[in-house]
């Protein structure tokens, strides 16, 4: 490659002509050179045909990168077995390990940290020596049973818009139990107001606004029950003693009445269904004295009577003269030929209908109450055991014990109005009062006191009754509400050794009773037996020493009186 | 004094049960001891940082409070540490039960 040639024109000049301005001279024009294209290199040269070019329009930029150092770490543990000693002190060498514990061990700091801390160490010791702190305790206790905690509460309130005192609830004989409840006065004597309603309500559990349905009786009606069948069938029994069948599917009215004079004649007080293959016979009980049966199909008359009356003399005839006045009534199925009854003199009587005479069928009787008695209830766990409420208690009872009532407890504040067992559970019953309180019983938990109280109302409660499954209980009012308590899980379920603890105590009540009863004959037989002796050795003398101290007694006291008279008479002159 | 100090160290290991005694300083080392060097070594070198993370456990959780004991029980011992300002005194029981 030929080297590029410079395009400089070198000249020299005299530097005494620097300086000296350019002249210039016009000169014609005259051709300084010639170079003709020299044709041999032409052909060293082609045209470039077609020309590839690229441009870009941008500014110009330039890349560079740099990074710090790589630090390299690397974990390592190092063993330090032993350290801690001053610069002096050599590991290996023990004297001077020795000399150096030697001195520390002479400062005030050691020895002061060695006194102080003594006795706590010391204490720590002594305490490891005398007792295994350490030790599991209780590992072999066996887990306490859960405690059982009673719960009541009031799930829902029903309320009468006329607020008339409840006389009777009922469930329902069906899996989506309703409430029936029929609602009066009850107080005796002539014929009511009547623009008192008489109407019943039947209640669906779930909504307590309206009732379900209402039928209206054509007097007040005190007793209700729900056919076992049809569940949609209600017997109403009256206060004027008759008794009224309603059908809701039909209407507010009755379907079939009974009539007046074929009745009872006082208000109705217990109604009941019997026993009969066609469930269609029911009875009833009223204060005026009779028991009347009946069957459903056709209530124009009884099928069958029966006069409540026990104690009347041997030649007498039970009449309504000596009849006791029936309060209420108790059936149960496991017993279908007996039913119990009480009556407004405070008796319960146990019926038999199966007897052939009068006093076979009104076997046996005791003395429960002061007063009517209002409930009767025979304990689902064993038959021959029932309750009774009245006055102001409630008596447990036991069908081979005439004398005493087998369970006894306090009387209470109020009168018990209602009492009923808890369907499930076998030791445990349930009482209301006119004080608006609820008890629940557990005899086999409490004997003292109810295991769980509220106070439901503020006005007197009148019914009780629960549902069959145990867990909501329906309990009425003076002024009309009826309230559904529920029940915690714990007082509807029995325990497992309930029945049988429970079978256990009234075995154990009974025979008390049965052995105290034996004594007192027996002690009773011993004092005759010695009054007989007694009486045939002396016995005038000993009635004449009587009549005479009795005489002087009276004599003395009726001159006491008088003399007491006078002085009044005369005090009473003195002041007029 | 210092006898004292000796005294106590002797009536401590000469309770029931007492393996050994260490005291141990504030930079880890034994001052006294009545197990042999390794062990104490040990104990020395594991226990001071033990009973460091204890206090500051203590202090950290209320600033007014104080570790005055650590009792480690195990499965075949017991080490009670009582630390003070300066020293660590830490004593080994077997349980006599």
């Amino acid at each position: 490659m030929k080297r590029y040639m410079k395009s400089n024109y070198e000249y020299t000049k005299l530097r005494k002509n620097f300086g000296r301005q350019p002249l210039f001279q016009e000169v014609p024009a005259h051709l300084l050179d010639s170079i003709n294209p020299n044709v041999e290199q032409q052909k060293l040269y082609i045209l470039r045909n077609p020309v590839h070019r690229t441009i870009q329009a941008t500014m110009p930029q330039s890349e560079h990168d740099a990074n710090t150092k790589q630090l390299v770490m690397h974990e390592q543990g190092i063993n330090h077995s032993e350290g801690g000693w001053p610069r002096d002190v050599h590991l290996y060498n023990e004297d001077h390990l020795a000399r150096h514990r030697r001195r520390v061990q002479h400062e005030d700091g050691y020895v002061n940290a060695i006194l102080s801390l003594r006795p706590q160490i010391e204490h720590c010791i002594d305490q490891n020596n005398a007792i295994d702190m350490y030790q599991t305790y209780f590992a072999n206790m066996y887990q306490q049973a859960p405690v059982e905690k009673y719960n009541l509460q009031i799930a829902n309130i029903f309320r009468d818009p006329f607020e008339r005192p409840a006389s009777c609830i009922v469930w329902t004989n069906e899996t989506q139990s309703r409430l029936v409840a029929s609602y009066s006065y009850q107080v005796y004597g002539p014929e009511q107001d009547s623009k008192i309603s008489t109407i019943c309500y039947m209640w669906d559990i779930n909504k307590q606004t309206e009732p379900l349905y209402e039928f209206c009786p054509e007097n007040s009606c005190w007793r209700l029950t729900c056919s076992p069948v049809t569940p949609e069938v209600l017997l109403a029994g009256l206060n004027s003693g008759t008794i009224n069948i309603f059908d809701i599917r039909e209407g507010r009215s009755a379907v079939s009445k009974s009539s007046v004079y074929n009745s009872h004649r006082g208000p109705i007080s217990g109604l009941l269904y019997g026993h009969s293959r066609t469930n269609s016979e029911f009875f009833s009980g009223s204060p005026d004295g009779q028991c009347l049966w009946w069957d459903i199909r056709n209530i124009s008359k009884p099928i069958d009577q029966l006069y409540m009356s026990v104690r009347h003399g041997h030649h007498v005839s039970p009449s309504f003269s000596n009849a006791e006045g029936v309060s209420c009534l108790e059936f149960d199925k496991g017993l279908p030929t007996k039913f119990l009854s009480g009556t407004e003199s405070g008796l319960v009587i146990n019926a038999n209908r199966m007897g052939r005479s009068h006093s076979e069928i009104l076997a046996s009787y005791w003395y429960a109450h002061t007063g009517p008695v209002r409930a009767v209830h025979r304990s689902p766990c064993t038959l021959r055991m029932f309750i009774t409420c009245g006055d102001w208690s409630v008596r447990i009872w036991s069908e081979e014990v005439r004398t005493a009532p087998i369970i006894v407890t306090r009387p209470y504040r109020y009168q018990v109005t209602d009492v009923a067992w808890a369907p499930l559970r076998y030791s445990c019953y349930m009482a209301v009062c006119e004080g608006g309180v609820f008890y629940y019983w557990d005899i086999l938990r409490k004997q003292r006191e109810p295991v769980a109280t509220l106070q439901v109302s503020k006005h007197g409660l009148t019914r009780v009754i629960a549902h069959p499954e145990g867990e909501s209980i329906a309990v009425s009012d003076n002024h009309g509400s009826i309230y559904i308590l529920h029940l915690s899980e714990n007082m509807t379920t029995p325990g497992n050794q309930d029945k049988h603890l429970v079978h256990q105590i009234y075995d154990r009540e009974t025979r008390r009773e049965h052995i105290l009863d034996n004594r007192v004959k027996e002690i009773r037989l011993k004092i005759r037996g010695e009054d007989i002796t007694c009486l045939d050795r002396e016995a005038s003398i000993a009635e004449e020493d009587v009549l005479k101290t009795t005489e002087e007694e009276y004599f003395k006291i009726v001159n006491d009186e008088i003399n007491k008279m006078d002085e009044l008479f005369t005090k009473h002159n003195i002041l007029e | 004094m210092a006898n004292e100090a000796e005294e106590t160290v002797r009536k401590l290991s000469a309770h029931k049960g007492v393996v050994g005694v260490v005291v141990v300083n504030g930079e880890g080392i034994p001052i006294k001891t009545t197990l042999d060097n390794h062990v104490s070594v040990q104990y020395a070198g594991l226990l001071g940082s033990l009973v460091d993370k204890a206090k500051s456990v203590v202090r950290d959780l209320d600033p007014t409070n104080d570790l005055t004991f650590l009792r480690i029980r195990s499965k075949k011992s017991e080490v009670m540490v009582a630390p003070d300002k300066e020293f660590i005194l830490i004593v080994v029981q077997n349980p006599v039960e």
